[in-house]
């Protein structure tokens, strides 16, 4: 049992150590300048920050000789170049030094230095075996032979210059597939995305220069527009409660004005059938003429109804489903006018049903061309959307903008400036891709082959501490009510609230940043006790959780002299019935 | 074997032995040091002997040859503690060469004995030695 236990946790520590090991074995090492310092980042970014993308050429290769070993052939000839190029970058001095009879102390001193690092760059390689070989090449060789006569140091620099040359022309002569190597960096967000600009791997402009602001001290006009609606919505909910719901139920009606019409055809087409003199008259084609277009429109209200649903709530989720389903919608609806024109041509040849027919027809032209223009606002609407969609799907693509790289001239660090990649804000992603892409015969690259080497996302966030402002409406409840004639059976009233906020964004919790997210500060609001019709003013202490959803202050009515405590649940949706929505 | 710039160091003379140690630390020439006798090392040794005539340099560079890890232990651990070449994983009965710089005399690095006295090894470990003089 103990043994099984065992075995239990050393391939859980195993698994853990394999998975560590794994995770440190990365190409890409992003850092950040953190206080004039350099920070490795794991996973979330200083929204403002600037980044170092360094490449680790060696588990580049490590990664191109396992996953892609019809490339490492062409790296592993370019590798053996290049270490052979640096180790004998100085050749032509040690020739110089070698071939002198008498040397000074100083060119004596130059000439062990040049060797010693050309034996230190060829150290621990193949190449020392090479050496090796090489020297006992030249031992062997007769004292009479010229070879022997110059050194056998200056032999081996010989033959392994005239090695390098070899290389060279087998290189040349290289028949396998080439690639490229590139670097992308992508900002991801709820409307897609768009390309982030890396220094070094790019040559694409920086987006417009946008600092997200530390310290917010004003409330937006939109956070304003919301205030005074909340401040509405709250009188009418110290009013009477009942009523606020009814009110809700007629704002969503409103919503969808365009759609009373299909609602009222399914009564005016009922209307139509049960009329006594249209039943006696009736024809069995006018009747299946009738149903195909009562199917037509509930199909029209079911669409029109869901996609309008989903565009409400678009930037939570998925936001290029919806092209599809107006896409739906708008097929659907294409023959309503054909269907009507037979209905028209049909019941018109029934002279005891003209007038009937001629109403019903008009009502039904009429909602038809409601729905055209409702159709059309949404296509208006999605093309915005659209357009988002397609410049996503072109950023897919590697791009003329940026550079490709063979592995020898691979820069060792790319640069980005998060500042210089458009509007961001908290929580959206940064996407650093590394590519690989085979290149065809004509030495063009081939796009549709790119292989995705090793992909990091990162969250930016504002890290350290920021204030942030937050409306939305709190339930307050006063402690003592000597000053003023409180509501019956009420305990708790409802009021606009604003508040500023010192918050903190972690550099190690994306939990803390995305889910957590305690805030805490000053806040305003302005209840009305007495319901007299006009707002007291209330200042206190607030704190908030669950990104303002959860909060909870102690305030003191400054107008009625009383102090209160309240609560607010902002929830990010709405229902009918929920008298509360979310903050900004 | 004919060994032309190598001193035998005696093994079963300390005072001997200590005596033509000290005769060569006092002079200013290169040494290698070889510790050891199995037939590798005497294979090292004789290549050794020959890369002391075979490098083109201006210093002079000769072997000390002792073959066992105790004749002048007690003169040369120290040296190679200090140098940091004896380590807990790497005590003095594991090194097989190193060599010394002129004076002040100082080690760098060492041929362990897992390592191969190869013209590679042997080249590099006098010219290091010469950087550092």
């Amino acid at each position: 049992m103990k043994t099984k236990k065992h075995s239990i946790f050393f391939f859980l520590f195993l698994i853990i150590s394999i998975g560590w090991t794994q995770n440190k074995q990365k190409i890409l090492k992003v850092s950040e300048d953190v206080n004039g310092g350099v920070k490795v980042v794991k996973n979330i970014v200083d929204i403002n920050g600037n980044l170092e993308v360094k490449i680790s050429k060696e588990e580049l290769l490590k990664r191109i000789e396992n996953d892609y070993p019809s490339f490492a052939e062409q790296i592993e000839l370019k590798n053996r170049i290049n270490l052979l190029n640096k180790a004998l970058e100085n050749q032509e001095k040690i020739y110089t030094v070698l071939e002198k009879n008498i040397r000074t102390a100083a060119q004596d001193k130059s000439l062990n230095d040049y060797v010693f690092d050309f034996m230190s760059e060829i150290e621990d390689t193949d190449l020392e075996n090479r050496y090796n070989s090489l020297y006992y090449e030249w031992d062997t060789l007769s004292d009479d032979n010229d070879d022997k006569k110059v050194g056998y140091e200056l032999y081996i620099l010989r033959k392994f210059n005239a090695y390098n040359k070899n290389l060279g022309k087998s290189l040349s002569n290289h028949t396998g597939q080439s690639f490229d190597i590139s670097i992308l960096a992508f900002l991801k967000n709820k409307q897609g995305g768009d390309r982030v600009h890396i220094e070094n791997f790019d040559s694409y402009s920086e987006r417009e220069f946008h600092r997200v602001q530390r310290w917010v001290t004003n409330i937006s006009p939109e956070q304003k527009k919301e205030l005074e609606a909340i401040a509405k919505k709250a009188n009418t909910l110290n009013e009477s409660a009942a009523s606020f719901f009814d009110s809700l139920k007629s704002d969503i009606e409103n919503y969808i004005p365009n759609l009373e019409c299909a609602t009222s055809l399914k009564y005016d087409i009922k209307t139509f059938l049960d009329d006594s003199n249209v039943e006696s008259n009736i024809t069995d084609a006018l009747t299946k003429d009738i149903e195909v277009l009562q199917k037509k429109y509930n199909g029209i209200f079911d669409l029109l109804s869901i996609s309008k649903e989903d565009i409400s709530s678009w930037s939570i989720t998925r936001p290029f489903d919806i092209i599809e389903e107006v896409k739906r919608l708008n097929d659907f609806k294409d023959d309503i006018p054909t269907l009507i024109s037979g209905f028209q041509f049909t019941g018109l040849a029934i002279t005891d049903i003209k007038n009937e027919v001629s109403t019903l027809v008009d009502k039904l032209n009429k909602c038809e061309g409601e729905i055209q223009s409702g159709v059309e606002y949404l296509i208006k609407l999605l093309e915005t959307l659209k357009l988002e969609q397609t410049r996503y799907i072109a950023n897919e693509t590697i791009g003329e903008e940026v550079y490709k790289f063979s592995f020898d001239n691979l820069p060792d660090t790319g640069y980005i400036n998060l500042e210089g990649s458009g509007k961001r804000d908290n929580g959206d992603g940064l996407e650093i891709q590394l590519v690989i892409t085979p290149k065809s015969g004509d030495d063009k690259v081939d796009e549709q082959k790119k292989r995705i080497l090793e992909k990091r996302t990162l969250t930016m966030q504002l890290i350290g501490l920021r204030s942030e402002t937050a409306v939305g409406i709190i339930m307050a409840d006063s402690f003592n009510e000597n000053n003023f004639l409180p509501i019956e059976d009420k305990r708790f009233l409802y009021a606009p609230s604003a508040a500023l906020l010192l918050k903190i964004g972690s550099r190690n919790s994306n939990l803390y940043n995305d889910f957590i997210d305690f805030g805490f500060g000053l806040a305003i609001s302005t209840p009305d006790f007495d319901t007299d019709g006009t707002p007291e003013f209330g200042a206190g202490l607030m704190l908030t959780a669950f990104k303002d959803i959860l909060s909870v202050g102690i305030n003191y009515n400054v107008t009625l002299d009383t102090p209160y405590w309240s609560f607010g649940i902002n929830l990010p949706f709405t229902l009918p019935g929920i008298p509360i929505n979310k903050v900004d | 074997m004919s060994l032309q710039n190598t001193t035998e160091i005696p093994l079963n003379d300390d005072a001997l032995a200590l005596r033509m140690y000290q005769q060569l630390i006092d002079s200013d020439k290169i040494i290698m040091v070889i510790l050891g006798d199995s037939s590798s090392i005497q294979k090292g040794l004789i290549l050794a002997d020959k890369l002391t005539r075979q490098i083109t340099t201006n210093e002079t560079l000769v072997v000390m040859w002792i073959g066992n890890h105790t004749t002048l232990k007690n003169e040369l651990e120290p040296i190679l503690k200090t140098a940091d070449i004896i380590q807990v994983d790497t005590p003095y009965k594991e090194i097989k060469a190193f060599c010394f710089t002129k004076h002040p005399r100082k080690v760098n690095t060492r041929i362990h004995l897992n390592g191969s006295l190869s013209p590679f090894r042997l080249t590099k470990l006098f010219r290091e030695a010469i950087k550092n003089s």
